[in-house]
């Protein structure tokens, strides 16, 4: 070893003698048809079986942000889902077996109320007309409005209205009567316009607020006191509801609870 | 001082020539994940004498070292499509041959033996190194450069693998420090650090050859 030259070698002086370390060309043309023929193998390898289902954890890894976000909102929509129909299962369960028998004690509350209703308009009806027949007989005006040949399609008519208007025309026809039989030319036009028989005054029908109030407090209550008070009758009954006031109906309504299903006791009034 | 930071700052980031690289490579990437195999061939002519060079440096075996070159480019060709370019080609390559040998060589930790390519003595800068070395000539100068060869790769076997590797990638291959860490995966300090020590090691180891 030449000690003069010694002292100017260094460290990176012997790296760069390494790197002249270099395979011979023969080499590479070896190493390109052994990688050639690797590659191919690479290409037309089978693939193991596990490889198909590693693939999608594959996406997972290289993108875990939005893996993890799709996870979660697939984890709470199945879980929303899940509990959605549970609730609803029980609540619908729950919600048509109460509705079920509220309709049943509903539908024995209306026919019972609608044959309450008709027994207490044909009492009212009748007392109308017991109340109003003897006024009309006995004034002059309905005497000259029968006596009048005037045609008497009216007569069957027991609106006090319709009436009044009658006993208006025959006197006007009593005074007057060429103008009234000219007028009369158009009696066949005025009869033949289809009038609505009321049967009763047509404000009768409105109902007030109060007996709206009443009859839909009643409504469950009914069945309750009519079976209580089976014995007493229609006229009974009107008379006892009659003599309610309403917060004591309400609160007697209130204090059974009537929606539910212990109803069967007597009412205290 | 500005000469020494030069360096540094060379060592720390890559040079315009290693990003135009970069961006041939992902051309040349982009072109073999649309489906043209053949395009990978030039990515082999490429890097296959660089990459071969580094690992053959790692286990100075020459046939461990073709192995291993030529499994990094089939492993690199296999999942190429899963190359999203968050790095570079060559150090997304590189990366897959230096964990391969890390792999190779701790298997094969008690049974390795050298198989040493020659040493291109015909070179200029191969004649004034040896003639540095030695004013020996003929024969004897041919047994003194297999000698010298074969210290110095004992004496690069001698080092832990990760030495080994640091000091392969920046003195034999060129790479800056920050290239390095990417590729070992580690911090700029970790590879100053093992560069120092490997040297250290290695100066001990050459002692009879250098000052």
């Amino acid at each position: 070893m030449n000690q003069d030259n010694k002292n100017k070698v260094t460290i990176e002086g012997l790296m760069r003698f390494k790197r002249l370390e270099q395979p011979t060309p023969e080499f590479w043309r070896s190493f390109d048809t052994e990688l050639r023929a690797k590659q191919l193998a690479a290409i037309v390898s089978k693939r193991p079986w596990w490889s198909s289902i590693i693939a999608p954890f594959a996406y997972v890894k290289r993108h875990p942000a939005i893996a993890g976000s799709a996870a979660a909102l697939v984890l709470t929509f199945t879980s929303y889902q899940y509990l959605h129909r549970s609730s609803n299962s029980d609540y619908s369960t729950s919600t048509q077996q109460g509705v079920a028998d509220n309709l049943g004690t509903l539908a024995q509350s209306a026919t019972r109320i609608a044959s309450q209703a008709t027994d207490v308009s044909r009492v009212s009806t009748s007392a109308s007309q017991v109340s109003y027949k003897p006024t009309v007989a006995s004034t002059e005006q309905d005497s000259r409005f029968k006596s009048s040949g005037f045609r008497t399609e009216f007569s069957d008519i027991d609106s006090p209205a319709a009436r009044s208007i009658a006993v208006s025309l025959a006197a006007a026809q009593a005074s007057h009567p060429e103008m009234i039989s000219q007028l009369m030319g158009l009696q066949s036009r005025i009869v033949s316009v289809d009038v609505p028989q009321y049967s009763t005054e047509p404000l009768e029908h409105v109902t007030s607020p109060a007996e709206e109030r009443r009859a839909r407090l009643l409504a469950a209550s009914l069945p309750t006191v009519k079976r209580s008070d089976e014995r007493m009758g229609n006229a009974g009954i009107e008379r006892t509801l009659s003599s309610l006031s309403e917060d004591r109906l309400y609160q007697s309504i209130r204090r059974y609870d009537v929606g539910g299903q212990k109803i069967s006791m007597t009412v205290k009034f | 001082m500005l000469d020494a930071f030069k360096v540094t700052s060379k060592t720390l980031v890559a040079s315009p020539e290693r990003l135009q690289e970069a961006d041939q490579d992902s051309i040349i990437v982009r072109q073999v994940q649309a489906g043209d195999v053949a395009a990978f061939d030039r990515l082999i002519l490429k890097y296959r004498e660089r990459l071969y060079g580094v690992i053959y440096h790692m286990t100075s075996n020459r046939e461990d070292a073709s192995d291993l070159t030529q499994d990094a480019f089939i492993k690199a060709f296999q999942a190429i499509n899963r190359f999203q370019g968050q790095s570079s080609f060559f150090t997304w390559l590189y990366r897959i041959a230096i964990n391969a040998t890390l792999s190779h060589l701790r298997k094969n930790k008690f049974k390795s033996f050298l198989s040493l390519d020659t040493v291109n003595s015909e070179e200029p800068v191969s004649q004034e190194l040896i003639s540095a070395l030695t004013d020996k000539t003929g024969a004897d100068r041919d047994a003194f450069v297999k000698e010298l060869q074969e210290k110095l790769n004992e004496a690069m076997q001698k080092l832990s693998i990760k030495h080994r590797t640091v000091i392969t990638l920046f003195e034999i291959d060129g790479l800056s420090h920050q290239e390095i860490a990417d590729v070992m995966d580690c911090s700029v300090g970790t590879v100053r650090s093992r560069l120092h020590y490997a040297k250290q090691l290695l100066q001990a180891e050459m002692k009879a050859y250098i000052s």
